[in-house]
């Protein structure tokens, strides 16, 4: 079949690529020994001993956050941690965030857990810290993800649909964000929904172009 | 003593420092000026105060004042009483079989009163709202008390990934199994201590925030064994040393639902008195047993005596064993009430048996277990 009119295909793309074009970030106020051990199995990995740059997490300068819930983001936010994530659950959708903590217990810090992609405690071995971090990069680049992603934020005002997803997936391939607002803007009168759910598109087309470049 | 039982006394009368007159004889009106040496003295005897008048203190908080005996006394105040308030003119035998009355009264209310409470108490330990009061009431002394959890989770964390650092620095290339099966002891130990420290922090965490005991959010079904296996496998190498290798007999392919946060502490509790009690070699046995529709966990060794009246206590928060703290003087104390409210919550109660006879110098063979509704 002569393939000039067919669209592209999202890469396949090994977990060694992945890691040598991704950046990790810990947000911890306390040390983080196993940022040398990932430093040695090939990823990029910063440790912030605060929210040392705001604007810069709201751009989505790093694929995975691991966030501390507590001793990070005062300034920002008299909830600290649970401040932060709520705030980039709003402004960057897409971005990965680790509930990372040793204070996992109280009901009143459930919330923290569950705006989280995946939740890890700080006494968790090194293995499942890995393990974990190489789920959701995998993740990160599957299409997949930023389905899912636009039915989450738009479950409010919309049911899943076959015809949603189907949208979402021609506006990532066809590098058009526009397609799924223009879609979402018959169906959803809140704007800042129909917005945060191009974002994700975006987020989704300049992670397919890192592979293509 | 209550007030209650006065509104019929005869004569004035003082009771917690309230001052009444009697039905009979009214209170004189020069009381309502006096310096009360009726009400300061502790004599039993029947006193005379400046007015004349004479008092007899009947307990700690009841006086009886305002009355003249004709016999006592004959100072010039006395006389004056005896000439000016004729109507208070009283026999001793009269003020002494008052004061049998009002002994009498007050028994009988005071049994009545003791009958109330220890009804009142009965149905309030059968309902075992005493075990949410006493909580709630002590929490925040707990809180002040386990304030370090913290700090110290964070400590065991630090450990934990750090000696995870070394293992991988000193073992690359292997999963964690194989580097701790050719770590040095004391790496292993490290490792393993971390686990078990993490362990009883998170059971005391529980205490701290029973909530998390009964969150619908976390409930989901699960392997009993794998999880029991799991705690095998953080307190294997506290057994090894005492010299004792844990058997377990039986096996579970089923699962049980339950509070995924909360139902860890049972075999956790379990595993982790037969460690405490068992003496140097002894058998501790874990094991399972399953039907179609249960699973049942059993954790038995050798431990000190659980006397006839402790084998409901040994359950109850902070309650110790006698015996258990002769042998082993700490223990918190509060492990088998969480793992037995767990249970509670899943419909089901933990059981206690213990053989009659001690069995050499192992102690009394005992053996807790547990049966869970099978889910699938």
């Amino acid at each position: 079949m002569f393939s000039i009119f067919r669209k592209p295909a999202w890469p396949e793309i090994p977990l060694e690529d992945i890691k040598k074009r991704t950046r990790l970030l810990v947000i911890d106020d306390a040390e983080f020994p196993y940022q040398e051990l990932f430093k040695r199995d090939g990823y990029t990995i910063e440790r912030w001993a605060d929210v040392l740059d705001l604007p810069k997490l709201e751009a989505g300068a790093y694929d995975i956050i691991l966030l501390d819930l507590q001793g990070v983001g005062r300034q920002q936010s008299a909830e600290q941690g649970l401040g932060i994530l709520r705030h980039l659950r709003q402004v960057s959708p897409s971005q990965i965030i680790i509930a990372y903590s040793s204070a996992d217990w109280p009901l009143k810090y459930q919330e923290f857990f569950r705006l989280a992609d995946e939740v890890l405690a700080k006494s968790s071995d090194y293995v499942d810290f890995k393990r974990k971090v190489d789920d959701l990069l995998k993740q990160r680049f599957s299409l997949g993800f930023y389905v899912n992603r636009v039915r989450t934020l738009v479950a409010e005002h919309l049911q899943g649909s076959d015809q949603l997803d189907r949208v979402v997936r021609r506006s990532i391939q066809d590098r058009s964000p526009e397609k799924l607002q223009k879609y979402l803007q018959g169906k959803i009168t809140d704007p800042q929904v129909i917005n945060a759910a191009a974002n994700v598109v975006r987020t989704a087309i300049a992670a397919w172009s890192l592979w293509k470049s | 003593m209550e007030k209650l039982v006065l509104p019929f006394f005869p004569f004035p009368h003082v009771i917690h420092g309230e001052r009444r007159p009697g039905y009979a004889l009214d209170t004189p009106s020069c009381c309502a000026h006096c310096g009360r040496n009726c009400e300061k003295s502790n004599t039993a005897d029947i006193g005379l105060c400046p007015h004349g008048f004479n008092f007899v203190r009947q307990s700690q908080e009841f006086v009886i004042f305002g009355f003249v005996i004709q016999s006592q006394n004959t100072s010039a105040a006395h006389k004056k009483a005896l000439h000016q308030h004729r109507r208070n003119i009283v026999k001793r035998d009269q003020i002494e079989r008052a004061c049998q009355t009002f002994e009498a009264v007050v028994r009988d209310f005071g049994s009545e009163i003791e009958a109330k409470k220890k009804a009142i108490i009965d149905e309030y330990c059968r309902n075992k709202r005493y075990e949410r009061d006493f909580l709630d009431n002590i929490r925040p002394e707990i809180q002040r008390s386990f304030s370090f959890l913290h700090d110290y989770r964070q400590f065991i964390a630090r450990v934990r990934q750090n000696i995870n650092v070394v293992l991988e620095h000193r073992y690359p290339g292997v999963d964690l199994d194989q580097q701790l099966s050719a770590a040095l002891p004391a790496e292993a130990a490290i490792y393993w201590a971390s686990l078990l420290m993490e362990e009883k922090l998170q059971t005391a965490f529980l205490l701290l925030h029973p909530e998390r005991i009964t969150d619908p959010a976390q409930v989901s079904p699960f392997r009993l064994h794998g999880l029991v296996l799991k705690y095998l496998r953080i307190y294997n190498s506290a057994f090894a040393t005492k010299d004792i290798k844990p058997k377990v007999v039986g096996n579970s392919i089923g699962e049980i639902k339950g509070n995924r946060a909360a139902v860890p502490v049972i075999p956790h509790t379990l595993i982790d008195n037969a460690l405490k009690y068992s003496v140097r070699g002894a058998e501790v046995v874990i094991g399972f047993e399953e039907s179609d529709h249960e699973i049942e966990l059993s954790v038995s060794s050798y431990g000190p005596k659980i006397h006839g009246d402790e084998f409901e206590k040994i359950f109850q928060v902070f309650y110790r064993g006698r015996s258990a703290t002769l042998q082993e003087e700490e223990g918190a104390g509060f492990g088998l009430y969480l793992a037995q409210f767990v249970a509670n919550q899943m419909g089901t109660r933990i059981k206690v048996s213990q053989a009659e006879n001690n069995t050499g110098s192992f102690g009394f063979r005992t053996t807790f277990s547990v049966r869970f509704t099978r889910e699938r």
